[in-house]
């Protein structure tokens, strides 16, 4: 993580927020198939993935940098993707396996952290310009 | 996908949802229909839907990246079918389209199957307009940084 006033801190927003949107777009696929035969729900998953990149690896097993040069453990936050899973469980006789009331549960969930993020990323900006203009003057 | 065609997606769930709603009150609007343009009795209509795999364009850098994310996908009519259910033989003498024994042939429709799908056409209806909004409210709350 690097420490200066542009720090990496965008980058983990940015690939949150961004993660966030797929994860909605997701939701809204699955909202909007709700009637189709045979259709599985799908889910998008990279909270372990983030974390990893954002945290640098495992949580019992953190390495340190010593030198600039070493290479992340953690793996490298743009490499990280969102894994599409399928649904296959629970689903209803004509195979659709859409549950409308989790889909929308899990909508204010991703409303709520982007909102979050969407937030900080904004106060952190505002912190810079307050910086920039030496205190507002 | 971004949020614009989330918003997309959402309003092929409400044009989806609102097909099925109309069939639904064209069926309890003809239940007692006996005289059809193709003659016999009014038959109950439903929609089937399908799933259309959103391509649109691609640019070379986001799919080299793999950056864009899973694909959009639209809900689309595929077909609306009609009943094949035996009409209801309902003793009716006095009917115009009464037969010989005094039976009418009316539309085999059952009220309680429609007025659930109509219940259900709604809350899904309701949903898609969630998902809308929430589209709506991050790419908001996204043009706020930096604004302050």
């Amino acid at each position: 993580m690097g420490s200066g006033l542009f720090s990496d801190k965008f980058a983990v927003f940015e690939k949150s927020m961004g993660l966030h949107q797929q994860r909605l777009g997701v939701i809204a696929n699955n909202v909007a198939n709700a009637d189709t035969p045979g259709y599985q729900a799908k889910r998008l998953e990279f909270e372990d993935s983030l974390r990893q990149a954002v945290s640098g690896g495992d949580e019992n097993l953190t390495m340190t940098r010593t030198h600039p040069n070493h290479m992340g453990v953690g793996g490298d936050l743009s490499a990280v993707r969102g894994e599409v899973r399928e649904v296959a469980q629970g689903g209803r006789v004509d195979g659709n396996t859409v549950n409308t009331q989790q889909e929308l549960e899990r909508l204010g969930e991703t409303r709520l952290i982007y909102r979050v993020v969407s937030e900080l990323a904004a106060r952190k900006a505002s912190g810079i310009k307050y910086a920039i203009t030496s205190g507002g003057r | 996908m971004d949020l614009f065609t989330a918003m997309k997606v959402g309003g092929s769930g409400l044009q989806a949802q609102r097909v099925r709603l109309n069939l639904t009150t064209q069926n309890l609007a003809n239940i007692n229909t006996t005289q059809t343009p193709e003659g016999g009795p009014y038959r109950a209509k439903r929609v089937v839907l399908g799933t259309e795999q959103g391509g649109g364009a691609r640019s070379f850098e986001a799919a080299l990246s793999g950056a864009r994310g899973p694909d959009a996908e639209y809900a689309r009519v595929r077909e609306i079918t009609e009943s094949d259910a035996e009409p209801k033989q309902v003793y009716d003498p006095g009917h115009p389209d009464a037969n010989e024994e005094g039976y009418v042939a009316m539309p085999n429709i059952n009220r309680v199957t429609q007025m659930t799908d109509l219940m259900e056409a709604t809350r899904n209806y309701k949903a898609n307009t969630m998902t809308i909004s929430a589209a709506r409210e991050m790419a908001l709350h996204a043009l706020r940084i930096g604004s302050k």
